[in-house]
């Protein structure tokens, strides 16, 4: 990002050392709320909790085991939401790479007309649908089921766009060479187009996993057994009514937020070439 | 240029940074060492269902530990009796459990029993799927059982003379007092009304400072809240809502800006411009809560339902706090009584008719004395029956935490009228929300008067239950 070229010779020392120390001043305010969370999760059940806890000793490290033993069932959602969040970021991945491929590289009739209709599906709200959605899974008898929770969001527009768009970049002689030296349209697909986009799968597929996993309001609906929560739902239960205690709530949440975080740190290097891919030329 | 102008950005974010720490409420900032052991969580599993009970469906929307009590309440049910099985379902909160039984209203697919808290009473009724608990009691011949209903619980669930769904946990609003630092500054902590002017004047004495100058306890911790401002319509018996506060017929228009609110308004912008206050913003509850268990606040108002918490939580905080409960403020010329919050269970007609007969019956056993007892000691709530009282375990409760009875008496202050119960409909929840934007705007002086924020927020809330109200109609 920043060029310490041997240019500003001796000048570059400070102008280091400033940089690094704000850095990490800002990923320490970065990382405050999960700082914050894991005081409240150590402080035990108190309406008065301290910012940093005072008595390092007293810090009550029991209360992850604690919210486990309160809901031995929270391995589980953690489980369905890692299956469910999964299997449609699988589901979007490949849908959308489909739909972008006809689009950006078939030619036949109507094809400006299905990208309208893809991204027409942007503008129609989640809770517009969500009815008839729900009355369809509950005709169907999805309802606390894998099916249920996974099918209404295997396709997306946005992934339909956002695919193209990436696929438009990519010059399009590459595609005409290949088809010259007898390359299938499925085989250039599968063996170029897909390696070459990786950074945009790669946003996608962070994009709609963490959607996915942070999904709420529609688990709620279409899942009544506890066995069928996924996480975002099931921690609900932690929440207090009527007065302000938050540790097993911290707790909780933190222990459900590490799988996304790891994630994140995986496919982080991906994503932030994705972000940027196309910003900058050359 | 370009590295400056990273520069800048980092400075920039920096200087953001460093205002988000000063933002830190001052609760947070000052930590003290806790000795008492940490109370363990006991977890509360369903009991089995019994081979050939008819299963009952109970969606419920009351979590953390008071969400414990509801479980193990239903396991004693499950266990009084073999005919019946209530499987207990957590909805995630009392917002998503309406919302989920509004979205189930169009494939059938809805509970036999729903607790839903006060201010879904009237989408409860909209539903039209609602079978009314006074018409099962009186089938019964129990109406006895209405009689002897806390008079201010039974009014609170009562629409157009009937009682809609059964009381189950209650609880009111309290102005919390340190009644050490009340000892301290020579003001009497068993006086229990206290007029806006009175408050005033003991704010004052409250605020400490040290040498420095920096308040090291204030008079009191405020934060907006919908929930106390229709306290105070109730505590003046004065009308939130025409006709009636909807309890007779549909409420068509808001009136809370009225004289009455805009002296709340201006008694607290009062003490928060003389410094005797502390403001702690929208959704400052639990930092406000955490100044008053710290001592860093002598007075803060909350539910009668976080007593416990907040006793427990001064004796970890170990700054010798004294937790003490006054009435909502009242100046000399208040008539009314509070209203009560909490929620109730209601019946709908979903189900087989042997269904509908479990669900009938685990209500109808919620409501003895001594489960209410029971839940009671447990819980914070009220019981809602009153022959509970008469029960040792609840006599014991009370000898122990003598603040409860403040809280009892308060809601038995006057007689029952529509003025001092809470006002019903559709759009309660919304309409919380412009109260407290209301409350905000004049407290940080975005808007100069309260006249001004409280017109804003009733056109607001108007608007919302029109479009309601023309939806159901």
């Amino acid at each position: 990002m920043i060029n310490f070229s041997t240019r500003r010779g001796w000048k570059s020392i400070p102008y280091f050392g400033l940089t690094y120390a704000m850095l990490i001043g800002v990923s320490l305010i970065l990382m405050f709320p999960l700082f914050f969370a894991l005081s409240l999760a150590l402080q035990g059940p108190t309406a008065a909790p301290t910012l940093i806890p005072t008595n390092f000793e007293t810090l009550d490290w029991g209360v992850f085991g604690a919210v486990f033993q309160q809901q031995p069932i929270l391995s589980r959602w953690i489980v369905n939401s890692f299956v469910v969040a999964s299997a449609v970021t699988v589901g979007v991945v490949l849908t959308s790479s489909l739909f972008a491929y006809a689009l950006a590289y078939l030619n036949f009739p109507g094809q400006a007309f299905l990208l309208f209709v893809a991204l027409g599906t942007l503008m129609v709200p989640f809770e517009a649908t969500l009815i008839s959605n729900y009355l369809f899974i509950s005709e169907v008898g999805w309802k606390d089921s894998y099916q249920g929770l996974i099918v209404p969001f295997l396709a997306s527009g946005f992934g339909v766009f956002l695919m193209r768009q990436y696929f438009l970049t990519l010059p399009k002689e590459l595609y005409d060479a290949a088809l010259v030296d007898g390359c299938g349209r499925l085989r250039y697909l599968w063996s170029i187009l897909l390696p070459l986009s990786r950074p945009a799968l790669a946003t996608l597929a962070v994009y709609t996993f963490l959607g996915t996993w942070n999904q709420f309001y529609w688990p709620l609906l279409v899942t009544n057994d506890p066995e069928w929560r996924t996480t975002q739902v099931g921690i609900t239960i932690f929440s207090n009514f009527e007065y302000a205690v938050f540790n097993t709530q911290m707790a909780a949440t933190l222990i459900v937020m590490l799988p996304t975080l790891i994630l994140l740190l995986l496919g982080q290097r991906q994503l932030v070439r994705g972000l940027t891919a196309g910003a900058l030329k050359g | 240029m370009k590295k400056s102008s990273i520069i800048l950005a980092l400075v920039a974010f920096a200087m953001l940074a460093s205002t988000a720490f000063f933002a830190v409420p001052t609760a947070f900032t000052q930590g003290n060492p806790t000795n008492t052991p940490v109370p363990t969580i006991t977890p509360v599993p369903p009991v089995a269902k019994p081979e050939g009970a008819i299963e009952v469906t109970f969606w419920y929307g009351l979590g953390g530990l008071l969400g414990n009590v509801v479980q193990a309440t239903v396991n004693k049910y499950n266990e009084s009796q073999s005919k019946y099985y209530v499987k207990a379902i957590f909805q995630a909160s009392y917002d998503d459990t309406i919302n989920k039984i509004n979205a189930g209203l169009a494939s059938g697919d809805l509970p036999n029993v729903a607790q839903i808290f006060e201010a879904g009473t009237q989408r409860m009724i909209d539903t039209k799927k609602i079978i009314p608990v006074e018409d099962l009691l009186a089938r019964d011949g129990l109406l006895s059982i209405i009689d002897d209903l806390e008079p201010a619980v039974r009014a609170n669930y009562t629409v157009n003379g009937k009682l809609y769904s059964a009381p189950f946990n209650s609880s009111t609003a309290m102005l919390y007092i340190n009644r050490a630092a009340f000892r301290e500054v020579g003001l009497d902590p068993d006086k229990r009304a206290w007029s806006y002017d009175e408050l005033i004047e003991a704010a004052r004495k409250l605020t400490v400072k040290d040498s420095s100058g920096k308040t090291i306890r204030y008079g009191i911790a405020l934060y907006p809240e919908s929930w106390f401002f229709e306290q105070i319509h109730a505590v003046n018996d004065t009308f939130f809502g025409e006709p009636n506060n909807g309890r007779t017929a549909r409420m068509e228009k808001y009136t809370f800006n009225n004289p009455i609110a805009e002296a709340y308004f201006e008694w607290q912008k009062k003490m928060i411009d003389e410094g005797t206050a502390i403001y702690f913003g929208t959704g400052g509850g639990a930092a406000a809560g955490a100044a008053y268990a710290n001592g860093e606040a002598a007075m803060y108002f909350s539910s009668i339902a976080s007593l416990r918490t907040l006793i427990a939580s001064a004796e970890r905080a170990g700054k010798g706090v004294e937790v003490g409960t006054v009435y909502m403020p009242r100046n000399p010329d208040a008539k009314g009584k509070t209203i009560v919050g909490g929620a109730s269970l209601w019946i709908t007609n979903t189900g087989t008719p042997e269904q509908q007969e479990g669900a009938w019956d685990f209500v109808k056993w919620s409501l003895r004395p001594e489960v209410q007892a029971e839940w009671a000691v447990n819980t914070g709530y009220y019981p809602v029956v009153r022959k509970a009282y008469e029960l040792d375990i609840m006599k014991q409760g009370l000898e122990r935490f003598p603040q409860f009875q403040v809280a009892i008496d308060q809601i038995r202050l006057a007689e029952i009228t529509d003025a001092n119960s809470a006002h019903i409909s559709g759009v309660f929840v919304s309409m919380r929300q412009d109260v407290i934007k209301a409350l905000d705007d004049y407290f940080t002086g975005k808007v100069a008067t309260a006249k001004e924020a409280l017109d804003a927020a009733v056109a607001r809330a108007n608007e919302k239950l029109e479009e309601y109200n023309a939806s159901v109609e």
